[in-house]
């Protein structure tokens, strides 16, 4: 019964962001892709109240989280309703593609979720600390530091991000105790949640056809990957959703368009995993060069979004650790710039085996050979995938120059996880470049 | 970017069959491991989240889960495991499933703190641990180790 409760809990956080879904950008979209950014956009607010709530001393319990934001998610769209809504362009789609596309995704998730109630995909970090920060915050009622803080905790990386214990704890608060084995289950609600995303927005640039096509291996690599780097139950599945939403809002509508999809996901990605800032940075990064390339009248203005979410989720989560007496660092981690070269070897050997992502590594390998085949006046308007891509594998690399010892054990416990953000970002780019070029949406200005 | 990618996009690769085609070769691994004996016996819903994975760890799990409800919300307690790493996650295990209970480590990351884990009132042995001459009583057994509580000192 609990493992019920809990799932419903997590079908309730759309409620948290349904402002989303009314905001004149969204307000004519798909209904999949307002559900999509109702369920981002309410795990964003979730946490946000939740750091609130303990700052202010608030105890978290079903009605003091829940309510405030439903009625803050009702206040906002009931304003944003009366705005003008952005035209939403759809298209015809041929029943053969649509229907093998949406086999593929169905598939796809199909296969997580077959991995993640079977424990085959389930990830050891559930039960070492991302279920128990959960389990704690729901005795505490709020971000704990008592126990948290202290020297025997650090196991626990109590300077992480807080916002997928956040969401299990809301689980956990429905539902009255946290079903761990239900757990590894959610991580189909953030894959699921990501799809339309990446079909509808693609679609806006590439077409509906080569969209469910795409999304279709999206979702099957993704999946595939998560499976591999036993991710069900772990911060992976959350935090590729808001950086694959970040990323495609970058590519497809690098304008003020769909600004509040950047705001919201940026926001999300930092507060999930420190990796999603790294990913936010290198996406900016990205749009920068193709505003330098692509010789745009407004640069930054594309980044603008990106930079703003980036900048309240961490000033958020920075102050709420502050506050709480929280530390700032985590001590377990490897001390910074003390890197040892002898390790290249090693890095570059247990690469390969590490990026197979349950399929030989050819989820890598397909949109790595389709980007060969694209036009190089396209690569520029890749640059945030392709900068992401490469950035984080780099940065990996340069990580593992950090390990104490030998950096093997290190290398296969995060590789296959870490690296799924930069698999989607590639998989995106081959998919923006080998689609048709459609003009870009009305107010994409650039100089010609 | 002159010197990167080609002139041209090339035509086929415009067209969604090539990605429906990559999509279906992908299916092709899980397909095949759900179909092979060890595909099939994973199907039955585990009882651990992580015994698929790490059946040590499971069964420390389900170790820990069993004896939770008996240690008393405040009471101190601790872990002790046969090696140091198995140790130290058992520890980390008991802090999320006992999160009323105040918990001291035997030792830290292979580190032994004296003074904390041979403290505690309670005491959860995972696997063949020795605990003669700590003054402790077993309170509830399982096969994957014992649930003992300290003798309070004379």
């Amino acid at each position: 019964m609990s493992a019920i409760l809990f799932l419903v809990a997590h079908l309730l956080v759309p409620a948290f962001g349904a402002a989303a879904a009314w905001h004149p950008s969204l307000r004519r979209a798909p209904l999949a892709l307002r559900g999509s950014a109702a369920f981002l956009g309410g795990a964003v607010l979730l946490t946000l109240e939740g750091m609130l709530w303990s700052l202010l001393g608030v105890r978290w319990t079903v009605a003091s989280l829940g309510l405030p934001a439903i009625a803050l998610s009702a206040g906002l769209a009931w304003a944003w309703a009366r705005r003008p809504a952005v035209a939403w362009r759809r298209e015809a789609c041929r029943p053969a593609v649509a229907a093998a596309g949406l086999t593929a995704v169905a598939a796809g998730l199909l296969q997580l979720l077959l991995a993640a109630v079977s424990g085959r995909a389930a990830s050891v970090d559930l039960v070492l600390f991302w279920g128990v920060k959960a389990t704690h915050w729901v005795a505490a009622g709020g971000l704990e530091a008592a126990t948290l803080a202290h020297a025997f905790a650090i196991h626990t990386h109590p300077s992480y991000p807080p916002l997928f214990p956040t969401v299990l704890a809301w689980g956990t608060l429905v539902a009255g105790e946290l079903p761990w084995l239900a757990v590894p289950v959610t991580s189909v609600l953030w894959v699921a949640a990501t799809v339309p995303v990446v079909l509808h927005m693609l679609e806006l640039r590439v077409g509906r056809e080569h969209a469910v096509a795409v999304t279709g291996f999206w979702t099957v690599a993704v999946a595939a990957a998560l499976v591999a780097g036993c991710c069900a139950g772990n911060a992976e599945p959350a935090l590729v959703a808001y950086t694959t939403t970040a990323l495609v809002a970058a590519l497809v509508v690098a304008n003020r368009r769909l600004g509040l999809v950047a705001v919201v996901a940026a926001m999300g990605a930092v507060l999930t995993k420190n990796e999603g800032g790294i990913a936010v940075g290198l996406t900016v990064v990205g749009l920068l060069l193709a505003d330098l390339f692509g010789r745009r009248s407004r640069p930054l203005r594309g980044a603008l979004p990106l930079l703003a979410g980036a900048a309240v989720g961490l000033s958020g989560w920075l102050g709420a650790r502050l506050a709480l007496g929280l530390p700032l660092t985590d001590p377990i981690r490897e001390r910074a710039f003390a890197l040892s070269f002898d390790h290249l070897g090693t890095i570059l050997a247990a690469a390969p085996q590490n990026l197979a992502a349950g399929t030989r590594g050819l989820a890598w390998l397909i949109p790595l050979a389709l980007l060969l085949a694209v036009e190089r006046r396209r690569l520029v308007e890749l640059l945030p995938a392709l900068a992401l891509a490469v950035g984080l594998l780099t940065f990996l690399g340069v990580y593992y120059l950090h390990a104490h010892g030998d950096p093997s054990a290190l290398i296969s416990w995060t590789l296959p996880r870490v690296t799924i953000p930069a698999l989607s970002a590639l998989i995106l780019a081959a998919g923006l470049g080998a689609g048709r070029l459609d003009p870009p949406p009305p107010d994409q200005d650039r100089k010609r | 970017m002159r010197w990167l990618g080609r002139s041209e996009t090339v035509a086929w690769l415009r067209q969604p069959w090539p990605w429906l085609v990559a999509a279906a070769l992908l299916l092709a691994f899980p397909i095949r491991f759900w179909a092979k004996p060890v595909g099939r016996a994973m199907l039955a819903v585990p009882s651990s989240p992580v015994e698929r994975v790490n059946p040590e760890l499971g069964r420390t799990w389900r170790l820990l889960r069993e004896v939770a409800p008996r240690i008393p919300a405040g009471a101190t307690f601790t872990v002790r495991a046969a090696t140091d790493e198995a140790e130290m996650e058992a520890f980390m295990v008991a802090v999320g499933l006992l999160p009323h209970g105040r918990p001291v480590p035997s030792s830290y990351y292979g580190v032994p703190q004296p003074g904390f884990g041979s403290e505690a009132e309670w005491v959860v042995a995972v696997g063949e641990v020795s605990l003669a001459g700590e003054g402790t009583e077993v309170v509830a057994r399982s096969k994957d180790g014992l649930l003992l509580r300290r003798r309070p000192h004379p």
